[in-house]
C-alpha cells in the first residue's frame, strides 16, 4: 500500500473523529452549558412553579411541629420571587458572582403572618426564640431548595472548568476537521469526504443507543420532583440530540457518497468515448 | 448503463464499508482503553436513580424467617408495614418504611438504617408531635404497654424509660444489635409555639411476640 493511500486513510479515520467530537461537544455547548438553553428549559418544565410547590410542602411539613397552621405560609413569596432568586443562583454556573439570595422580605412577611395568628388565637404562649428559630428554618428550607442544599455551589468550578474544556476541545478539533478537509480535497485529490461523515453519523447514533440502554433516563430522581423533571428532560433532549443529529449527518454522508459516485462513474463514461 | 450503476452501489458499499470499519475501530479502541471509566460514570448517573419502590420485593409479601430472625421479603420505602397501638395514650397509627419529612406528613415512620420487630436489635420509629400521631407519649409510664402490629406478627413491648434530649444528640440512640429495644421519638416540648429543638424519647424492651401463619 502506497503511503500516500495509507495518510489518505489515516487523515479520514481523524476527520471521522474530529468531527464526531466537535458536533458531540457543540451539542454540549448549546444545551447544559448555555445559560439561555438551561433557563428556557426551566421555563418549559414548568420548574418554577414545580418548585413554588415543592417550597411549600416543605416548609409545611415544619408547620405541624410548629403548632402553627398552614395560613401563616400564605402569599410570603410569589413564583416571580423564586424565579428571579434560582435565575441569580444558576448564573454562578455559568461564570457570573455568586449573589446571596435576600429573604429580608419573604422573613418580614412570615413573621407578620405569625403574628397575626397569634393575635387572633390568644390563648397561644410563644416563646420568642423558638419562633425566630421556626422563622429562620423556614428561610433555609426557601434558600436550600433553590440551591439545592450547596449543589449548585460546589458544582460550580467543575461546571465552570468544563466549560473551559469543552471551549478547547471544540478549538482543536475545529481547527483538525479544517485541516483534514484541506488534505482531503486540496492535497489528496481522492479523499473520501463523505465516508468522514458518515463515520460520524454512526458515532453520534451509537452514543445514543448506548446511554438510551445504559441510563435508566425516566427514573432519574435527584433532589425533589422539580429538580428531578428537569434533569429527565434536559437529558432526554440531549440524547435526541444526538440521535436526530447522528440521523442528519449519516443522511447526508450517503447523499455525498451517492453523488461522488455518480459523478466518478460519469467521469470514467466521459474518458471511455 | 448495468455496469455503471454496479459501480456505483459498489462505491458505495465500499465507502459505507469503510464507515463501519471507522466507528466499530474508534468504539472497540475507546471500550479497551476506558471501559472502566465509562461504567463507572454510568453507574454514578444510575445512582441518581432512587427505587421508591423495590422492585425485587414490591410485590412479594412482606415475611419473617423465624431461624435466620431476619425478613425474608423487606418493605419497600414508604410502604405500609404496621400498626402501633398504645392503649395507654390512645394512640393508633399506621407505620411506613422510612422517616423523611414527605412520610411523616402521612403517618409515623420506621428509621430505615434500623431494625425490624424481632430481628433482635434496636427499632426505631419516630412521628410528628400531634395527637394522631406522637403527641401523647410524654405521658406514657414505666411499665405501660405499646403494640406493634406488623404484616408479619404481633409484638408487645414494655416501656423502659422516657426521656428529653437535644435533636442533635438523636445520634447517641445506638442501634443495638445484640438485643431488641423498641425507640419511639417526637418533637419536644409538645404545646410549644415555633422550632422545637428537643425531642421526647421512649425506650421499651420486647416482652411477647406472637407470629403470622
Amino acid at each position: 500500500m502506497k503511503i500516500k493511500t495509507l495518510l489518505k486513510y489515516v487523515v479520514e479515520f481523524i476527520m471521522s473523529i474530529t468531527l464526531f467530537l466537535f458536533i458531540s461537544f457543540l451539542i454540549l455547548k448549546t444545551t447544559v452549558f448555555n445559560e439561555h438553553y438551561f433557563i428556557s428549559q426551566l421555563d418549559k418544565n414548568n420548574y418554577f412553579e414545580s418548585l413554588y410547590e415543592t417550597v411549600n410542602k416543605n416548609m409545611s411539613y415544619y408547620i405541624v411541629q410548629s403548632g402553627l397552621t398552614k395560613d401563616v405560609l400564605t402569599d410570603i413569596y410569589t413564583v416571580n420571587d423564586l424565579k428571579k432568586n434560582v435565575k441569580d443562583s444558576i448564573g454562578v454556573l455559568y461564570g457570573k458572582a455568586k449573589t446571596e439570595i435576600d429573604t429580608t422580605a419573604i422573613k418580614k412577611r412570615l413573621e407578620d403572618n405569625i403574628k397575626r395568628y397569634l393575635e387572633s388565637n390568644s390563648n397561644l404562649v410563644a416563646d420568642d426564640n423558638s419562633l425566630d428559630m421556626f422563622v429562620s428554618k423556614m428561610m433555609d428550607v426557601y434558600v436550600e431548595n433553590i440551591e439545592l442544599s450547596n449543589t449548585i455551589d460546589t458544582l460550580a468550578p467543575k461546571f465552570t472548568k468544563l466549560n473551559a474544556v469543552i471551549n478547547t476541545i471544540l478549538i482543536i478539533s475545529f481547527i483538525l476537521v479544517a485541516l483534514s478537509f484541506a488534505y482531503l480535497t486540496v492535497v489528496s485529490k481522492r479523499g473520501r469526504l463523505s465516508v468522514s461523515i458518515m463515520t460520524c453519523g454512526i458515532l453520534l447514533i451509537v452514543i445514543y443507543f448506548f446511554f438510551n440502554k445504559n441510563v435508566d433516563v425516566k427514573n432519574i430522581v435527584f433532589y425533589n420532583d422539580a429538580v428531578s423533571n428537569i434533569i429527565r428532560a434536559i437529558f432526554s433532549n440531549i440524547l435526541k440530540l444526538f440521535k436526530y443529529t447522528g440521523i442528519v449527518v449519516l443522511v447526508f454522508g450517503f447523499i455525498f457518497t451517492l453523488k461522488r459516485q455518480i459523478r466518478q462513474n460519469r467521469l470514467k463514461i466521459v474518458k471511455i468515448r | 448503463m448495468l455496469n455503471k450503476v454496479k459501480k456505483i452501489i459498489k462505491g458505495i458499499a465500499i465507502e459505507i464499508a469503510f464507515s463501519l470499519f471507522f466507528s466499530s475501530f474508534f468504539i472497540f479502541s475507546v471500550y479497551f482503553l476506558f471501559r472502566d471509566k465509562i461504567y463507572n460514570s454510568i453507574f454514578l448517573i444510575n445512582r441518581l436513580i432512587v427505587v421508591e419502590k423495590n422492585t425485587e420485593t414490591e410485590d412479594k409479601e412482606i415475611s419473617f424467617d423465624s431461624v435466620k430472625k431476619r425478613l425474608v421479603h423487606y418493605p419497600y420505602y414508604g410502604e405500609v408495614w404496621a400498626t402501633i397501638r398504645i392503649p395507654k395514650v390512645e394512640i393508633n397509627a399506621v407505620v411506613y418504611h422510612g422517616d423523611t419529612l414527605d412520610i411523616l406528613d402521612k403517618g409515623v415512620g420506621h428509621f430505615s438504617g434500623s431494625y425490624f420487630p424481632a430481628e433482635g436489635g434496636t427499632v426505631i420509629i419516630d412521628g410528628h408531635n400531634s395527637p394522631s400521631q406522637f403527641g401523647r407519649i410524654p405521658g406514657l409510664d414505666v411499665g405501660d404497654n405499646i403494640i406493634i402490629e406488623a404484616k408479619y406478627g404481633t409484638f408487645t413491648y414494655e416501656v423502659t424509660e422516657g426521656k428529653i434530649m437535644k435533636a442533635t444528640e438523636l445520634e447517641k440512640i445506638n442501634i443495638q444489635d445484640d438485643r431488641e429495644e423498641l425507640v419511639l421519638y417526637t418533637c419536644y416540648p409538645i404545646s410549644a409555639i415555633g422550632y422545637k429543638t428537643d425531642r421526647y424519647v421512649i425506650y421499651a424492651k420486647l416482652v411477647g411476640e406472637e407470629y403470622e401463619n
